[in-house]
Parts: C-alpha cells; sequence; structure tokens
C-alpha cells in the first residue's frame, strides 16, 4: 500500500492540481502531508486534490487534507478535492468531512469553477 | 616394575643408607687418617731420639770413663804394670768400650818403642795386644797424633786397627799433659768402640724395606744400616749425583745439636718421596739420623684406607640384600593385594586375596578388601535382586497403564468427529499410571464430557480413578450436578485413605446448544467464543468423596455455533518453567484465542507441545488432561486468526492478511470498509496502547455467510476506544473542523455492532459487519 502522487500547475488560472494515486493512509499520510505543504507553499489560489486514482483514504490521510484545508483558509488559497470514489465519498460523508470545501465529481465541473473564480478575480 | 613400590622402597632405603654409611665412614676416615699420621709421624720421631739418646749415653759414658783414665795419669804417675792392669780392668768392667790404651809419648817411656798396651774384649774374654809392635811407631797414628795435636779429647775418625783387635772402629783419644803449664804430653788414653756396635744402634732405625739409618761422622763417613757390615764409606760414595750430594752437605751443615730436623723430599735413596729425619749427636758432633720411605710410611694409612673402602662396600651389599629381603617380605602382600583388586576390579569377585598373618597395616588392609569384596558381593546380590524386581514391577506398571488407558476412550487419546461436535481429548500421566481421567459419550443427542483429577499421582491414584470414571460411563438422565452428587456418595464410602477426586462433568444439548456442568471442586472450562476466550463462571460444589450428601449445583450456557470450549485439570496451568513461572491461565486463556483457526486435533497437539516447550527440561510434575470441543458453524463457516509484531509496518501486514482472506467473494465495498476499520483500530494500537516491538496483537476473522466479526486482542493498557477515544466533532467548517479524532467514527460507522471488554491483561475489541448490505 503506497502513495504516488503528481503535480500539475496551471500559472495563468493560479492552479495547483495534485494527483494522488494508491493508498492514503496512516502509513503514506506523514510523507503527503510534507508534499502538500510544498504545493500549498507554491501560493497558487486553487489547490486540487485529484481522487480519480485514490484507491482508499483512512482518517489519518483525511487528518492531513484538514490540516491543509485550514491553513489553505488562512493563506486565502483554497483546497479542493475532486474525481472521488464512491467508497472515498462515503469517508467523507461519515466524517461528515469539511462541509464548506469544494469538490468537483467531475473535469467539467471542476473547469467551470475555475472559470468562475478567473471571472471573479477579474471582476476584482 | 620400574614404579613399583618395592623397586622404588629398595631404591631409596639403600641410596639412604649408602649415602649414610658412606658419609660416616668418610668420617671415620679423616678422622683415622690424621691420627695415623700423627702416629707415625711421633713413631719415627720418638725411634731417631730413643736412638739419638742411647747412642749420646753410649758416647758420654765411653767418654767419662775415658777421661777418668786420664785423670788418673795425669795426677799420679803409674807405673807400667798399674796401667796395664786399670786398663784390664776398665774394658773388663765396661761392656760398652770394646778395648782401651793408655800409649805414653815417645819421651816418657824407657822403651824405645814406647809403651801402649792394648785390652781388648774378644768374647767373653779380655785380650791384651802390644800396639808398639805395629809396622809404623803408634804415636805416629792418627788416633794418636790427632789428640796430641790439638790437645783436646775427642772422637777420632773411624779406621780399621791393623795391629790391634783387627776390626773396624772408632776411638775417643784423651791427650794428657803433666807439668805446670800441662804443657808436656805424658800419654794420649783411648777408649775404642766398635763399628759394630754402632751399627747396631743404626739398625734400630730401620723401618720397612727401604727405610734405614746412618750415621754421618765429622769427617764425612757414613754408616748406613743398609749395609750388612760395619764399615764406613765416604758420602761420596753413598750419593751419585752432585745434585744430591751439595742438597745432603747442605742439609748436613745445618744440623744442630739437640735439634730435631725433618724434610720430605725426592732424594733418590728410596722409591718416591723420601721423609727425611736427623740431629746431631752433642758429644761426637756426629749425625744420626733415618731415612723412610714415604710410601712405606703410609703403607699403614692405605692399608687402613682399603680396609675402610672394603668394609663400605661390604657394608653396601649387605645393606641392599637386607633392604631387597625386608621390602620384598613387606611388599609381597601388597604386590599379591594389587593382582587381586585388578581381579576384583575386573569384575571377578571370586579372586583370592593374600593371607597375610599379623595385625600390621597391610593385614588389616587385606581384612578391608575382603570385607568390600563380600559386601560388594552381597551388594550385586541384592542389586540383581533389586533390578529383577525392579523390571517386574516395571512390567506390572506397564501392564497397568495399559489396563487404565483402557478405561478411558480410545485408550486415554480420542479423537472424535460428529457433525455436530468435534472432541479431542488426551491424558498424560505424569508417571506410568496417572489419577487424571476424561470420559465422553454421546446419549441421544446428550454428549456428556467429564474431565478429573485424583489427588495424588500413581498408582493409589490410578485405583481411585478407575472406581471414579466406571460411575461415570453412564450418567443417565440425571443432571450433571446430580450425577456428581450420586457419584461422591458412591466414592465416600469405603474411602478411608480420604482420597478424592475434583470434576468437572458437563453435557451439551446438541440441538438447543445449551451447556449443562457441574464442577466438583474442578477449575472451570475456558470458553472460546467468537475469537475471544473466557474463562467461565460456575457455581462449584466440593471435591468428590470426602464427604456424603454434599450440592453440586448445575451452571448454565447457551453455546454458539462457531465456539470451542476447553476442559483440563491443573497439570496445565501449573505446569513449571526452568525460571519456576507457572504456565498460569493467561497464557492458556492466550493459546487458546491463538488456537482458533486449528482443528481440536491440532490445537490440542499444539497445546501438548506448547506446554512441552514452556516446561523446557523441567519434568512434567502432574497428570496433564485436556479436552478440547468444537461445535463447528453453520455453511462455511471460517475462523482464522493471526498474530502480529508491533512493527511500524503491522498496519500493512495485518491489512494484507486481512485483504488475502476476505478474497474476491466479499464486496468490494465491505472488504475496503472493513480494511479502513482494521486499520483504523491497528493504528490506535500502534500509536497508543504503548506496547514495543516485541509484543503482539492477535488478529482474528470469524466469517459466516451472513456477518463477518473481526476481533483484535492487545495487551496494552485498557483502552476502549468506543468510549475512551477521542472524538471530533463532525460537520464543522473548515475554520472549526478538528484535526484528528476521526478514527473511532469511522469504526463505529463502517460495522454494524462493536463490543469492547477487558479481559485479564487483554483489550479484546469486537466488531461485526452483517453482510447482504453494502
Amino acid at each position: 500500500m503506497k502513495l504516488d502522487t503528481k503535480l500539475e500547475t496551471d500559472g495563468d488560472r493560479s492552479v495547483a492540481r495534485l494527483y494522488l494515486i494508491g493508498a492514503l493512509n496512516s502509513d503514506t499520510a506523514p510523507e503527503f502531508e510534507t508534499i502538500l505543504e510544498g504545493v500549498l507553499a507554491k501560493g497558487l489560489k486553487v489547490n486540487v486534490l485529484d481522487m480519480r486514482d485514490l484507491d482508499y483514504i483512512s482518517s489519518a490521510g483525511l487528518r492531513v487534507i484538514f490540516k491543509a484545508a485550514k491553513q489553505a483558509t488562512a493563506a486565502h488559497q483554497r483546497l479542493a478535492a475532486s474525481h472521488r470514489k464512491p467508497h472515498i465519498e462515503k469517508v467523507f460523508e461519515i466524517l461528515k468531512a469539511l462541509p464548506d470545501m469544494a469538490v468537483f465529481a467531475n473535469d467539467q465541473e471542476l473547469d467551470d469553477y475555475l472559470d468562475a473564480m478567473q471571472a471573479r478575480s477579474l471582476e476584482g | 616394575m620400574k614404579a613399583s613400590i618395592t623397586s622404588r622402597l629398595i631404591l631409596y632405603l639403600t641410596v639412604s643408607a649408602g649415602t649414610l654409611v658412606a658419609f660416616a665412614l668418610l668420617v671415620d676416615y679423616r678422622l683415622s687418617r690424621t691420627e695415623i699420621l700423627e702416629r707415625l709421624r711421633v713413631e719415627s720421631q720418638k725411634t731417631v731420639v730413643d736412638v739419638v739418646r742411647d747412642l749420646e749415653g753410649l758416647l758420654a759414658g765411653v767418654e767419662g770413663n775415658t777421661r777418668f783414665l786420664g785423670s788418673i795419669l795425669s795426677q799420679q804417675h803409674s807405673d807400667e804394670q798399674s796401667i796395664s792392669r786399670l786398663l784390664q780392668e776398665t774394658v773388663a768392667q765396661h761392656a760398652d768400650i770394646f778395648g782401651s790404651t793408655v800409649a805414653l809419648a815417645p819421651a816418657q817411656s824407657a822403651r824405645p818403642r814406647g809403651f801402649a798396651p792394648y785390652f781388648y774384649q774378644q768374647g767373653d774374654a779380655i785380650a791384651y795386644s802390644d800396639l808398639t809392635l805395629g809396622a809404623e811407631p803408634y804415636w805416629e797414628r792418627s788416633w794418636f797424633t790427632d789428640a796430641a795435636r790439638s790437645g783436646q779429647p775427642r772422637w777420632i775418625e773411624p779406621y780399621f786397627d791393623v795391629g790391634g783387635a783387627e776390626v773396624y772402629m772408632t776411638t775417643y783419644s784423651v791427650p794428657v799433659f803433666e807439668g805446670e803449664s800441662h804443657r808436656e804430653l805424658v800419654a794420649v788414653v783411648t777408649a775404642d768402640i766398635t763399628l759394630d756396635e754402632l751399627h747396631r744402634y743404626i739398625n734400630r732405625l730401620e723401618r720397612g724395606d727401604h727405610g734405614f739409618g746412618f750415621l754421618v761422622s765429622a769427617g764425612g763417613l757414613v754408616l748406613s744400616s743398609r749395609g750388612t757390615s760395619a764399615e764406613m764409606v765416604p758420602y761420596q760414595q753413598f750419593l751419585a749425583s752432585e745434585e744430591q750430594r751439595g742438597f745432603w752437605q747442605q742439609l748436613l751443615t745445618e744440623v744442630e745439636p739437640g735439634q730435631d730436623n725433618s724434610r720430605i723430599t725426592d732424594c733418590e735413596l728410596v722409591e718416591g718421596n723420601c721423609i727425611i729425619r736427623m740431629t746431631r749427636l752433642r758429644h761426637s758432633g756426629w749425625i744420626v739420623g733415618a731415612v723412610y720411605s714415604e710410601h712405606e710410611v703410609l703403607a699403614d694409612l692405605r692399608a687402613y684406607e682399603l680396609k675402610i673402602f672394603a668394609l663400605g662396600l661390604a657394608c653396601l651389599v649387605a645393606m641392599i640384600i637386607v633392604v631387597n629381603l625386608v621390602t620384598r617380605r613387606i611388599t609381597r602382600p601388597l604386590t599379591a593385594l594389587a593382582a587381586s583388586a585388578d581381579q576384583l576390579g575386573a569384575g571377578q569377585l571370586d579372586a583370592s586375596l593374600p593371607e597375610v598373618p599379623g595385625k600390621d597395616e597391610v593385614a588389616r588392609l587385606v581384612q578391608s578388601f575382603a570385607h568390600m569384596k563380600d559386601e560388594l558381593r552381597q551388594h550385586i546380590a541384592d542389586l540383581e535382586q533389586a533390578t529383577a524386581s525392579r523390571s517386574r514391577l516395571e512390567g506390572e506398571l506397564s501392564a497397568a497403564r495399559e489396563i487404565q488407558m483402557a478405561m478411558l476412550p480410545q485408550s486415554g487419546k480420542a479423537c472424535e468427529s460428529h457433525p455436530d461436535f468435534e472432541l479431542w481429548a488426551s491424558v498424560e500421566p505424569a508417571r506410568t499410571v496417572g489419577g487424571d481421567l476424561f470420559t465422553f459419550g454421546l446419549e441421544g443427542r446428550r454428549l456428556y464430557m467429564a474431565v478429573g483429577d485424583v489427588s495424588d499421582k500413581g498408582v493409589p491414584a490410578a485405583l481411585f480413578m478407575a472406581r471414579a470414571i466406571s460411575h461415570l460411563r453412564h450418567p443417565g438422565k440425571h443432571s450433571p450436578g446430580q450425577t456428581l452428587a450420586e457419584l461422591n456418595n458412591a466414592l465416600a464410602q469405603n474411602n478411608g485413605n480420604c482420597m478424592f477426586v475434583t470434576l468437572l462433568l458437563a453435557v451439551l444439548d446438541l440441538d438447543s446448544l445449551e451447556l449443562t456442568w457441574a464442577s466438583a471442586g474442578h477449575t472451570p472450562p475456558l470458553w472460546l467464543h467468537k475469537g475471544c476466550p473466557a474463562t467461565l463462571l460456575q457455581h462449584s460444589g466440593p471435591a468428590t468423596g470426602l464427604a456424603e450428601n454434599q450440592q453440586f449445583p448445575d451452571n448454565l450456557l447457551p453455546l454458539a455455533r462457531g465456539d470451542r470450549l476447553l476442559m483440563y485439570t491443573d497439570g496445565i496451568d501449573e505446569a513449571f518453567n526452568p525460571a519456576g513461572e507457572m504456565f498460569g491461565n493467561e497464557r492458556l486463556a492466550q493459546w487458546l484465542a491463538g488456537s482458533v483457526s486449528q482443528s481440536p486435533e491440532q490445537a490440542g497437539e499444539d497445546l501438548l507441545a506448547t506446554l512441552s516447550g514452556f516446561a523446557e527440561v523441567i519434568a512434567q510434575s502432574d497428570d496433564i488432561t485436556a479436552l478440547l470441543l468444537d461445535i463447528p458453524g453453520h455453511g462455511n463457516a471460517r475462523q482464522h486468526q493471526r498474530l502480529f509484531h508491533l512493527t511500524p509496518d503491522v498496519t500493512d501486514a495485518s491489512l494484507s492478511w486481512l485483504g488475502a482472506l476476505l478474497g474476491s467473494d466479499i464486496p468490494a465495498g465491505v472488504r475496503n470498509e472493513l480494511l479502513l476499520v482494521l486499520e483504523e483500530v491497528v493504528t490506535n494500537i500502534f500509536k497508543y496502547s504503548q506496547l514495543g516491538e516485541a509484543d503482539q496483537i492477535s488478529v482474528s476473522l470469524q466469517a459466516t455467510d451472513s456477518e463477518l466479526i473481526l476481533c483484535v486482542r492487545d495487551q496494552g493498557i485498557a483502552f476502549n476506544p468506543l468510549e475512551d477515544a477521542h472524538r471530533a466533532e463532525l460537520g464543522a467548517d473548515i475554520a472549526h473542523a478538528e484535526i484528528g479524532g476521526l478514527g473511532v467514527h469511522l469504526i463505529e460507522q463502517l460495522t454494524d455492532w462493536q463490543r469492547y471488554r477487558r479481559e485479564g491483561s487483554d483489550n479484546c475489541l469486537e466488531l461485526g459487519r452483517n453482510l447482504g448490505e453494502s
């Protein structure tokens, strides 16, 4: 049980997209925490955790996400999740995890959200 | 033989005694040698001194008489007749004087040829000779002229008396003067001593074959005792080499009257060193001495040396013989005893011992040996008898064991498989026969089982056990408590020895799975339910056989399929290891929890192996009996259990194991959720139990068609995660969300029921998940 990550950044839209591949559990959580902190440290506005290839998440993994979400909010960044598999989603639901966290079921939702964000910042 | 006491004794004694004798002889020799040498020295000196003294006496006597004659002549003028008479008397009266004359000076006699009557000894008579009748006038003879010229009395050099006595002689001449100034020579008075006479004295100095005496006149003539005749020869004739002549001349001039000169040197006169002793006579100035051969003088000493050596040798030989005889006589019995002892050692107890008379140490030793031999023979006979008895007893015991085992179902090691139960039971007596028992039987749908332990072990226990088991064979329709009460009454009769038996009698209704059991002072059974072991609580009666009419309450417990029951005797929980620790109930419960995946037979054999491994070298002290009962679950109920060390990869390892167990039969969602639950539980234990890597947790899974039951046990601090764990409040937004405290929510949400209990030192968490719903 291990976790691989892949990061894509879109400087124009100020978006970081971190792909989680494998299992996020108590073994892999500490390393993931470092990676995620590194991603947030880039200062990009929107940070999306792409879970399309995440098979498994435990409370230790959620703890890391909770912690990162708090940091992001404090730094006026956003942490979002996308492409959660049903059982991952169930875990989130059970724990009523972060109701105000943006969650996208698919790429379309994500793109719409990002466009909206960009439009808002342009307006702003 | 080299190392034998005999030869060593002989050697040591001989060497010691020989050394002592040699030492004593040496000391004696040193002392004796000094003494002998001193004696020889004194003897030789005494001889010379004696001879010299006698010679001096002789010469003094002759001189005195002659002077006396001379003084008579000088005081009164005597006629020729009276002179002759006087001379005759003198010679007759003095044996030492050979001959004597009064020779008148030529002017004093009227006769033309003078007057010189000479009387001398011839045999016993006195002979007369007229010296005037000689060829030459007597006043020209040396004995006359020497004295006349010197005017002093003097000894004349020895000469041959021609015309007189016709012998070698020496003469003492005294000139007689007359007138106022005593210048007118009247006569010369002489006295003669024959050289024969002197030779006799000198002869006394002879010693040994070569030692000889000598006399040297003033003129250097030598009279030696070596010569057979009394003849004097010049010393030059006596000494061959110039060197010797010089040496002797030097020696002779040094000699003073009254001094005893001695010298040891190589003088060529005798072989080897010569001892020279000499002195000068006062009266004549002659030198008297002796030359001895040192070799001869020391002959005594050498003879003594030889004697000592021979004596020493003789002593040594005698000693060797005596020591040899004595030692052999003393050690002969010892040698014989050693040979006998060798035979005894080789097992020949009939070997004869040497006969030693007396009461010395050897005799006592032989007596002790004889005693030991008899004792040994007796002991061996006893031993043979005892061995025979023992092997007979062992044979009987072995038969007894077979008979006893035959009383037990399947000869003491039973394995029974039935559609409704699986049973395994075994008894291992600590001795050949023992007091533990088990039995079981099926009466209709009632399975009755009993495990018992008779007080004490061995044959008495075995016999009492036989009594007990015959009552248990057919318990009838009574409840276990009633059966025990009847058994108790039966055993208590005629039980003078107060033997007793603790018993556990259980009846399982195979339809209702209700277990009814009663205990007579026996340890309650262990129950393994859903992977978790528990010691059943029970009401117990007293041990059976001690007193009649006792109550044995029945205990009830509904069993479930998949349950396992262990009934055992104290030989199991009271087994000891070398450190003195007891196996104990907790170890047993832990073992039972670990046995969940094994069949009763495998588990039973594993239990015996575990006990044997625990006790290591400690011998089994009590009978061991165990009865395992399994009630199989319906369908494909499976039970799995595994121990994991709390290493950092414990989560990985346990999840892999569970993942593989769940396989593909279980819906993927349920599988993932159970894995998640296990991860949460194991992570919690790993983080918070305060256990180390050496500790283990037990994870078991019981799977039936309708339910999965996960049971996790750890020996950490008492902790009920369902109540004690921190729970994060759910539903908070990011700003208010707690970090952590999520695991217990997942555990509760993803399983259908949760149960925690603290069991001994174990935390036991059971989680159930129904199947059939996603």
